[in-house]
């Protein structure tokens, strides 16, 4: 039950990174989005009872912070 | 009893999580967005991995949610720094904004607020 709350917030989230007007907006709705991932993998973890999935999560999210920075760092005007 | 207190923190983390998303969508530029954003990913995503972890407390598992939600809590809000910094070196600013007291300052050389006023910045 408590998954289809995690997926409406998902779906918010795809709609705010069709819609954000600028770059930064979009790379931010989709860093949240990827939170939400987490989220939801995390929460299939404990009902199936997969544990691996822990570890996945781990790797997400620093893929997230390093795809974050990048697109950061990349965009920033150079002077 | 556990149980319930790790689906009630779960409850609470959809709710958090859900009002975030519609923040995203709903405020008015990028710094308010910046706001309901962090509070998807610190905010929901601490009491959603409190409520994971009250799931299945015994060593390992425990160690590794503990090792997300501290992961998490370091780099999310670092990416969100830099993420705003950049924002406004490229020139996106509030809305309804009156006073910049940043306005004279030189930001987003190449190595930052603090950084070197020479070197090779061009």
């Amino acid at each position: 039950m408590i998954e289809y709350l995690f997926a409406l917030s998902g779906l918010l989230t795809l709609a705010a990174i069709i819609r954000g007007p600028t770059f930064a907006d979009r790379v931010l709705a989709s860093g949240a989005f990827m939170n939400i991932a987490v989220i939801t993998i995390l929460i299939f973890a404990v009902r199936a009872g997969e544990w691996l999935c822990l570890d996945i999560s781990v790797v997400i999210i620093f893929m997230s912070f390093v795809g974050t920075l990048a697109i950061a760092r990349y965009a920033r005007r150079k002077r | 009893m556990i149980g319930f207190a790790s689906e009630a923190l779960l409850w609470l983390a959809g709710a958090v999580t859900l009002v975030g998303a519609l923040g995203i969508l709903r405020f008015p530029d990028f710094y308010t967005r910046c706001h309901a954003a962090t509070m998807v990913s610190v905010g929901g995503f601490t009491l959603a991995l409190a409520g994971i972890a009250l799931q299945n407390p015994v060593g390992i598992y425990l160690f590794k949610v503990l090792l997300v939600a501290a992961v998490n809590l370091v780099t999310n809000p670092t990416a969100t720094h830099a993420l705003a910094d950049s924002a406004y070196s490229l020139g996106i600013r509030p809305a309804g904004l009156v006073r910049n007291d940043l306005a004279g300052v030189r930001v987003a050389g190449r190595s930052g607020i603090h950084g070197r006023k020479g070197g090779r910045s061009g």
